[in-house]
């Protein structure tokens, strides 16, 4: 053995130091020491960050204000409201729809949500051209699915909308 | 022996670095080599640029929404910053430095491919590049964001959402960088703590290693011109220089020096005569209309977008996959590419794809500037309109739906298909401009179709216009 590259169990020729049984646990169990600690260390900076970083549960949405009943009458054309979530303002289109009573979209476009405006019979989105009818159904695309809705209920003749259910 | 060389000396007596500094400086470079071979050179000066110009921004820009005389923080402390012509200059450069960032290292990728000097032994300095090159998109995706106007917030906004479209994980990826469901302070905090910490520190280290490796295994085009034995040899330095090479210093400096001259002083010019604005600040309802449009860069994206049929999964495909493999095929391109020439004339099929890309790039950019709105560039009445008169106006107003696709059947590309119609049938009625339905809509008014006023959900077009379109018709609708 001419070439005799150091392979890790084996001593190459001639050194004192063989390899012995003890030797190699010894060698083995720093390796997996220094792995574990290095890991260990990796994971609890990486979950701090996670866990720091991590966004607030949708549920964490309160019930918010947003009119009176009597705005949104049956037959009525769509209105943007303010609401906050968050800590960011957002927005919620509101209207009373015969068969479901009232509703609220999301504001944002199902696409890629840019903001969408009500245009006299649908909703229009003016980044890639997605059209939703009344009810919030696709009527062109590329949007692949209906209007986001928020929750909404009336109680002593007051509105609120809270967070997107679905 | 001069102070300098004393203090020279008792550095290599410590470090021996004599020889590499040696090596690095007055190594052999094919004499005459072209400008576009220091490109590299010209991004890291942009770099630079970028560096300083952001710490001197840093300084005076605020991360926050919280309101200030009545604006978020962030976007008073950038008109701040503009109030000044000092500052609204130093905001310039680091505006455009960002395009030129990108412009000047994909030309840079685009000269080294055509080389091929991306191939053995090249190939991780190549594989760096490429994580660059994503690196200098990440942080012009993040800086974007950070003064908070309306441009910025929902380029931003829609730049997020794309990510949601990540199977199973989109939500919760969108959601992290974003810090809520929505925009909000936390992501202004988010997104600038990751363009002046996370990304500066990982550019560094790349271009350390990138520049370093180009160091050590020397320029693709000396590497023919070398004497077969030059690596065995053991002294290098300014006097082993082989017939038609020279010194990297000065001559490679020089060349170097000159195209950062070149490149400073068109970037100076055109921050000058070019300086960025501010659109208004960030209103998270819209209330003015305002329309969404990504910075040049991301314009081939979003017009490639346009063509995406509205399935979820064509979506995933289109937003997710088609950018993750064209990433990862630029990254893999060395290891995938067995053609071991270098020469541009024995690799057809290399350079005709490289080509073809950069093509549908440009042209998917060029569709996407001009179907963008434009502030109207002519505001009086034509009476004798021609066609060319009314598709400037469609081209302004009507794009997005009728020119990039045809919604309702409608295509207002060119005269033949505006004359056809939509799905409702004709839409001009040559000399009656009052039975046109094309008329009828951008004037909101009721028609036997019930096509609602046009453009669907935005300002009206602007009355001249609207009369230039009304006399168009009037004279017949000519070509
Ligand atoms: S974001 Fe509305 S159509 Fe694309």
């Amino acid at each position: 053995m001419a070439e005799h590259r150091h392979s890790g169990d084996e001593a190459p020729e001639g050194w004192p130091e063989g390899d012995t049984p003890q030797e190699i646990s010894r060698r083995r169990f720093m390796t997996m020491a220094i792995g574990f600690v290095g890991g260990l260390l990796a994971l609890a900076y990486g979950g701090l960050g996670l866990r720091f970083l991590w966004p607030a549960s949708q549920k964490s949405i309160q019930w918010e204000e947003v009119g009176t009943s009597d705005e949104f009458k049956v037959g009525g054309q769509p209105v943007l409201k303010v609401t906050h979530n968050q800590g960011s303002e957002g927005g919620a289109w509101i209207v009373r729809l015969k068969e479901e009573g009232l509703v609220a979209y999301d504001m944002h476009c199902t696409h890629l949500q840019c903001p969408y405006t009500w245009a006299g019979t649908s909703f229009a989105c003016p980044c890639h051209g997605s059209q939703f009818d009344i009810h919030g159904n696709v009527t062109h695309p590329p949007a692949p699915r209906p209007l986001r809705r928020r929750a909404i209920k009336e109680e002593n003749g007051k509105v609120y909308v809270g967070g997107i259910i679905s | 022996m001069s102070m300098l060389q004393r203090a020279w000396r008792w550095v290599d007596e410590r470090l021996h670095i004599e020889d590499d500094v040696n090596e690095a400086m007055y190594h052999p470079i094919p004499r005459g080599e072209s400008y576009a071979d220091f490109l590299g050179f010209a991004a890291v000066f942009v770099f630079i640029n970028q560096f300083i110009t952001g710490i001197l921004l840093a300084s005076s820009y605020a991360p926050s929404t919280a309101l200030q005389d009545g604006l978020p923080y962030a976007y008073w402390s950038v008109k701040h910053i503009m109030s000044t012509p000092w500052g609204h200059y130093l905001r310039s450069l680091h505006y455009w430095g960002a395009s030129f960032m990108v412009v000047v290292v994909f030309l840079h990728m685009l000269r080294v491919f055509y080389i091929g000097a991306y191939k053995k032994p090249r190939e991780i300095i190549w594989m760096i590049g490429t994580l660059l090159f994503v690196t200098v998109l990440a942080f012009a995706f993040t800086g974007y964001l950070l003064p908070w106007d309306q441009e910025a917030y929902w380029a931003t906004m829609v730049g997020t959402a794309m990510a949601g479209y990540t199977p199973w994980i989109g939500d919760w990826i969108t959601g992290i960088l974003r810090g809520g469901l929505f925009l909000s302070g936390a992501t202004v905090s988010r997104f600038f703590a990751i363009h002046v910490l996370v990304l500066p520190i990982t550019l560094i280290l790349l271009l350390l290693l990138h520049i370093g490796l180009v160091f050590k295994l020397g320029v693709t085009e000396a590497e023919k011109k070398l004497p077969k034995d030059y690596h065995q040899r053991h002294v290098k330095g300014r006097r082993d220089i082989p017939p038609g090479m020279v010194p990297f210093f000065p001559y490679g400096v020089f060349g170097m020096t000159m195209t950062v001259a070149l490149t400073a002083l068109i970037l100076f010019v055109v921050a000058y005569f070019y300086m960025p604005g501010l659109t208004d600040p960030a209103d998270p309802l819209n209330r003015e209309g305002y329309e969404p449009k990504p910075p040049w860069y991301f314009m081939f994206l979003y017009q490639f977008l346009k063509f995406v049929p509205g399935y979820y999964w064509a979506d995933v495909f289109a937003i997710i996959v088609v950018p993750a493999l064209a990433i990862a095929a630029l990254f893999f391109l060395p290891l995938y590419d067995k053609n071991p020439y270098r020469s541009p004339a024995r690799r057809p099929v290399g350079l005709a794809t490289m080509a073809s890309v950069v093509v549908v790039i440009v042209g998917l950019t060029y569709i996407g500037m001009s179907s963008t709105v434009k502030p109207p560039t002519s505001t009086e009445v034509k009476t004798n309109a021609t066609w060319s008169d009314v598709s400037a106006i469609f081209a302004n107003y009507c794009a997005t739906c009728h020119i990039a696709s045809n919604s309702g059947g409608l295509s207002l590309a060119s005269y033949e298909s505006t004359m056809k119609g939509g799905d409702a049938g004709p839409v001009i009625v040559p000399g009656k401009p009052e039975e046109s339905l094309l008329w009828l809509v951008i004037n909101g008014k009721p028609n036997k179709a019930n096509i609602p006023p046009m453009p669907l959900g935005q300002q009206p077009i602007p009355a001249n216009a609207i009369k230039t379109i009304e006399n168009w018709i009037k004279n017949g609708a000519p070509k």
